[in-house]
């Protein structure tokens, strides 16, 4: 009952989550937050004040309006600027290694975290 | 002991890709745009004339993207002026981009350093941004074709000024 709860008011908010549509400034936010500026050192257009950040978010503003996809912006500035300029790296190539390392290292904790109980509960029951 | 090898030996390669990551100039990687149709522009120039790249076809372009406050580009403007006069019979048309800086700061830094390369102006930067300046100076070297064929991050010299413009008109432009 107790799970039932939980799950029906989880349903409920995703359903809300995706009945609501995403304002065009917050999308322009959003796709602005995964591109790098090109002048500062490791932030987003959305976040820098640099002249240039503020021109590029402007960019993305724009062809927001144009009717652009998220992809074909994202695009529009890898095209230029490589894909450096993304602060997601693309789940592809080398940087697969970015995006499976961080999975393993927690699999790898937890496998180690499960060990180290089980040993501990093992000394205490043979102790007991 | 051997609980702080591990955490040392997880934590030092983690700061070791930290600091790489974060020292690394993005000006140095190479541009996606060389080998690629320069992108076209048509920008006003600090004396009111258009240019259209585009109608420049047909001639080696070399586009300079600069500023007044850029203390580099003051050298490299000593450098770009002389070169406008030694290639100014091989055909070889030479342009500054003002990246992020005034009309008048440039008119100011004309009257006192000298004339080189016809002025353009970018006031939305959007010129910059689709050759992916990311500082000044940058320095593109278009073909013929209108492809670019070279891009420098940071200060030219004059032997790698003179070695680019020559692979542009295949040693025609030597004066």
């Amino acid at each position: 009952m107790r799970y039932f709860f939980l799950y029906a008011i989880t349903g409920l908010a995703l359903l809300s989550c995706a009945g609501q549509s995403e304002s065009p400034d917050a999308r322009a936010v959003r796709l602005g937050r995964q591109v790098r500026c090109p002048v500062c050192r490791g932030v987003s257009i959305a976040e820098s004040p640099s002249a240039l950040a503020q021109e590029m978010m402007g960019l993305v503003r724009g062809k927001i309006a144009e009717g652009r996809s998220d992809a074909e912006i994202l695009n529009f500035f890898e095209e230029r600027y490589g894909q450096w300029a993304l602060l997601k790296p693309r789940a592809e190539g080398m940087n697969l290694v970015v995006w499976i390392l961080p999975v393993l290292m927690v699999i790898g904790g937890a496998v180690v975290i499960i060990i180290r109980t089980g040993r501990s509960r093992g000394v205490k029951e043979e102790r007991s | 002991m051997k609980k702080g090898l591990i955490f040392l030996a997880i934590l030092l390669p983690s700061l070791g890709v930290l600091y790489f990551g974060m020292t690394r100039d993005p000006r140095l990687l190479p541009s996606t745009l060389v080998g690629r149709p320069a992108p076209d522009f048509q920008l006003t120039s600090l004396d009111g004339k258009t240019t259209r790249l585009h109608d420049l076809k047909g001639r080696p372009v070399i586009v300079n993207f600069w500023a007044t406050w850029c203390n580099t580009c003051l050298a490299e403007h000593q450098l770009m002026r002389q070169s406008v006069e030694r290639y100014a019979s091989s055909g070889v048309l030479f342009y500054s981009v003002l990246y992020s800086d005034t009309p008048a700061n440039a008119k100011n830094f004309v009257s006192r350093y000298g004339d080189a390369a016809p002025i353009l102006l970018d006031p939305d930067l959007h010129t910059s941004i689709d050759y992916g300046v990311s500082g000044v100076p940058e320095t593109f070297f278009v073909d013929r074709e209108g492809m670019i064929r070279y891009k420098q991050a940071g200060m030219m010299t004059p032997s790698l000024l003179a070695e680019q413009i020559d692979l542009l008109t295949e040693g025609g432009a030597r004066p």
